[in-house]
């Protein structure tokens, strides 16, 4: 066996994604791989907390990677993106865009404290559960309803706007 | 004497090579509670990434950090080409793995240096230093620049390593092994290193897992995590290397296993430089990607790097997320300097090889004073400075 | 007329000026050796002068918290008390220019005075890095202290005598004692490294933990006069210890003078080596390797000295 074999056999990648399905028939949809090691699954955010916390049990090696928000017109999408079962797994959670929020997962990760605090200051991604969300990126002066990476952002009211 | 106070280091501070802000409360010499703020060196380059080409955003994205540029790059573009569907030349990855564990040296053996000067050890900073600039001529030496090196492109690299550049190469890699073994002798015997590294800011493999740390931080707990091996990119699932690891936990662990990766660092160059497939550097990249999404990740220095890049069919992206590594371990080192000393400030920080530029990336700044909007033009300042200055 | 002599003993030689180029050679060697053990160039002989001269003309900030009188005070009584010691050290000759019973002594009490400014000058300014800063200088104060006194007592036990010119006189009549007492030297040097607060011993001033230590809020002038009293204060103590340690000068004058400069060079090249070779310590490992390691060494020393004496019957 080559060195190369060798180590693509090494990779312990489970198939996780059909694990999810059939862990959350009803709580998961739209599940795809688009490509070995890459799986995307979108989640309702009444069970993400439940859908989390099964894929950091899933291996001892599990991780948050990160979380994203996008702001994608008609709605908010926050991404968490977590290293499990040699997968990069990808959870959508789809918010409606007047009332974006999603509950905390700190409790599972606690280095989602900075993701989460880093969403609400940009993108103004509201986390319930987990106490006050402090200033992580701008200034503690920033005034309110101000999310610099929402599309329909136009500067601070008054601010100078170098473009 | 054993009073509470509090002690802000940063903005500015001697131990910060760049803005950041961390409020120490502090009992006598020990550390009880820490804030950390991040933003200072905010650029806003995720939004401004929303108004660029991909071309441009490749720029843009390659000055998010001075040290790592090439591990952004390349996280980024491969975002791209996975979505665009493009499948990069067999030249093309081997030379993108030539110049990422170029970069890993010469962040390795910065990061010992400032190791050094943060623990009060001089010598040791000007001589890795020193070391140093024989991997940053190299680099120079294949992509004209010492840093933000521009090899990258979507569908490939923009500069081939020749024949005669292989050697000069390959002829210098044997002395940085010889150096990066001396310094893990010296950084393991020293003794007043090992009083200053030893069973300081530990944490276990749960916490670091709990906490999300990656790369050499994560390594350094006994959690056995490499992106080039798990998720191999590039060419590395043809690369031989050993996945260096300790269980110590300690700041003596981060040490040992960045200097050990120096080595394995090494024997991925040689074998690359040595087995460099011929072959085209690119593949044509479309200007307009389809609409898509990718997730990437990367092994930089640092640990891993995530892009996330989402395309709407035109020319520029519609979102691009960057998560550098110190974002995923800044965390862990606020919760872990809890109970150390204030002498073990700096070097924790550096622990972590942080890179405050990578962290901080996105917002646009808007100059304030004291939350009216009072701005003040480049021209007025400079002469408020000049009546400043003839009173 | 002898208060002429006197004005120019105190301003000139060895008192102020002299003192003053004295020390600042002894900088730009330490500095140099410094450089040249990290295979760096190194400053220009005159660089330790330039760097003086740009702060002495640089603009004078007293902040708003700070104690204004003592901010005025402190830098003064610094460089003062440092060059009224350098007076007591002999240069050339066995004796100093006012030699006397006591004169060790005086040395090393007038040497603690910039120590005790350093301790108030962090704890006046108002400056958090200051307090951290005047704490670890008087925990260290507290650390050096007696280590070096049982180093100094050493060759004053074994020539009977407090005085300088005795200490000489007995160790160039029998040169076996500058051996017998070699243990006490490393522990005086050791000691006085953490007096100049200089790598291992740094703690006080560590720049990347606490920017300046005591002095972070000093400035220009002020700040020229703390550095300054930091190399005389270097220049005292290992003047000190040629003479005390390594039988003093012999010889013609200008023999002796070369006999002088040689040993600094060689007491200062040993201490650049032992900054550069090293990292910072922890304050509390300081204190504990004063405690544990050089205090029981100089009190073997101060037994075996003893024991010499007694043996020997000088």
């Amino acid at each position: 066996m080559s060195f190369a074999e060798q180590q693509q056999s090494d990779l312990s990648r489970k198939d996780i994604l059909a694990d999810l399905c059939a862990q959350f028939p009803d709580e998961v949809s739209g599940a795809v791989s688009t490509r070995p090691g890459r799986a995307w699954a979108e989640v309702s955010k009444e069970a993400l907390h439940r859908v989390v916390e099964f894929l950091l049990g899933c291996d001892d090696k599990a991780y948050l990677s990160t979380i994203t928000a996008v702001d994608a017109q008609e709605e908010f999408q926050v991404l968490y993106h977590f290293w499990a079962g040699g997968t990069e797994v990808t959870l959508r959670v789809k918010l409606d865009h007047n009332n974006p929020v999603v509950p905390t997962i700190m409790d599972l990760a606690p280095g989602a404290n900075f993701y989460e605090r880093e969403i609400h200051d940009l993108m103004g991604i509201e986390v319930t559960g987990r106490g006050e969300l402090k200033r992580l990126i701008v200034t503690d002066d920033w005034p309110e309803g101000n999310h610099p990476l929402r599309k329909d952002w136009k500067g601070l009211p008054g601010g100078e706007d170098d473009g | 004497m054993m009073a509470k106070y509090t002690l802000p280091v940063g903005p500015q501070h001697p131990a910060l090579k760049e803005p950041e802000s961390f409020w120490f409360k502090v009992e006598g010499e020990v550390i009880v509670d820490v804030d950390i703020r991040l933003g200072y060196n905010h650029r806003g380059i995720e939004k401004a990434c929303e108004s660029r080409n991909y071309i441009q955003c490749l720029y843009l994205i390659e000055r998010i950090c001075g040290i790592c540029s090439h591990s952004h790059t390349t996280a980024f573009a491969q975002c791209v080409e996975e979505i665009a569907g493009l499948e990069i030349p067999a030249r093309a990855k081997y030379i993108r793995v030539i110049v990422g564990e170029l970069e890993r040296l010469h962040s390795h053996l910065l990061w010992l240096g400032v190791a050094g000067h943060e623990i009060g050890f001089d010598t040791l900073f000007m001589y890795s230093w020193r070391d140093r600039e024989a991997v940053l001529d190299l680099l120079e030496l294949i992509t004209g620049n010492r840093v933000n090196y521009a090899i990258n492109t979507i569908g490939g690299v923009r500069r081939d390593i020749d024949g005669p550049k292989r050697e000069q190469i390959l002829s210098q890699l044997d002395l940085l092994a010889d150096r990066a073994k001396f310094y893990a002798d010296l950084v393991t015997t020293d003794s007043t290193c090992l009083a200053r590294l030893e069973n300081v800011a530990k944490f276990s493999a749960e916490q670091a897992r709990a906490f999300g740390t990656v790369g050499p931080t994560a390594r350094a707990s006994g959690i056995d995590l490499d992106v080039r091996r798990d998720d191999p990119y590039a060419a590395y699932g043809e690369m031989p290397f050993k996945v260096i690891i300790s269980d110590r936990g300690d700041l003596l662990g981060r040490a040992i296993v960045r200097l050990e990766e120096i080595g394995e660092s090494i024997k991925i160059l040689k074998y690359a430089l040595q087995n460099l497939p011929d072959g085209p550097l690119t593949v044509k990249a479309p200007r307009k990607v389809p609409a898509g999404e990718a997730v990437s990740r990367y092994e930089a220095p640092r640990g891993e790097d995530i892009h996330y890049v989402r395309a709407d069919g035109s020319d520029h992206p519609e979102r691009v997320k960057v998560r550098a590594p110190t974002m995923a371990n800044i965390y862990a080192i606020g919760e872990s300097m809890k109970g150390s000393y204030v002498a073990d400030i700096p070097i924790i920080i550096a622990s972590i090889d942080p890179c405050f530029s990578c962290t901080d990336r996105m917002i646009k700044i808007v100059r304030q004073e004291s939350g009216e909007a009072r701005t003040m033009t480049w021209e007025e300042l400079r002469q408020y400075g000049i009546r400043w200055y003839q009173q | 007329m002898s208060i002429i002599l006197d004005l120019v003993r105190i301003l000139i030689f060895p008192g102020l000026l002299f003192t003053v180029v004295f020390s600042l050679f002894l900088e730009w060697l330490d500095r140099k050796l410094y450089a040249r053990m990290q295979n760096r160039v190194g400053p220009p002989f005159r660089q330790p002068l330039w760097d003086l001269v740009k702060l002495i003309s640089k603009e004078d900030i007293i902040p708003e918290n700070a104690n204004q009188f003592m901010y005025t005070v402190l830098p003064v009584l610094t460089v003062t008390s440092a060059v009224a010691a350098m007076i007591y050290v002999p240069i050339w000759n066995r004796e100093s220019v006012y030699p006397f019973w006591g004169d060790l002594l005086v040395i090393v009490f007038l040497l603690t005075i910039p120590t005790m400014v350093l301790f108030l000058a962090g704890w006046f300014s108002a400056n958090p890095f200051g307090v951290v800063g005047s704490f670890r200088t008087a925990i260290q104060f507290l650390s050096y202290e007696v280590p070096l006194l049982l180093a100094v007592l050493t060759p004053a036990v074994l020539a009977g005598s407090w005085s300088i010119r005795d200490i000489v006189l007995f160790q160039q009549e029998h040169p076996w004692a500058v051996a017998a007492q070699l243990a006490a030297l490393a522990v005086a040097l050791l000691a006085l490294q953490g007096k100049l607060e200089r790598v291992p011993f740094d703690a006080p001033e560590a720049e990347t933990e606490i920017v300046a230590g005591p002095i972070t809020e000093y400035t220009g002038p002020r700040l020229a006069l703390f550095r300054l009293s930091t190399d005389i204060q270097l220049a005292v103590g290992v003047a000190l210890l040629s003479n005390i340690f390594l039988a003093g000068a012999i010889g013609p004058w200008y023999l002796a003078l070369l006999l002088f400069l040689a040993k600094c060079v060689v007491l200062v090249a040993i201490i650049a080596a032992i900054r550069a070779m090293m990292a910072r310590l922890r304050i509390h490992q300081i204190t504990s390797f004063y405690w544990k390691y050089l205090v029981p060494i100089a009190m073997a020393q101060m037994v075996i000295i003893v024991l010499i004496k007694g043996g020997v019957g000088v």
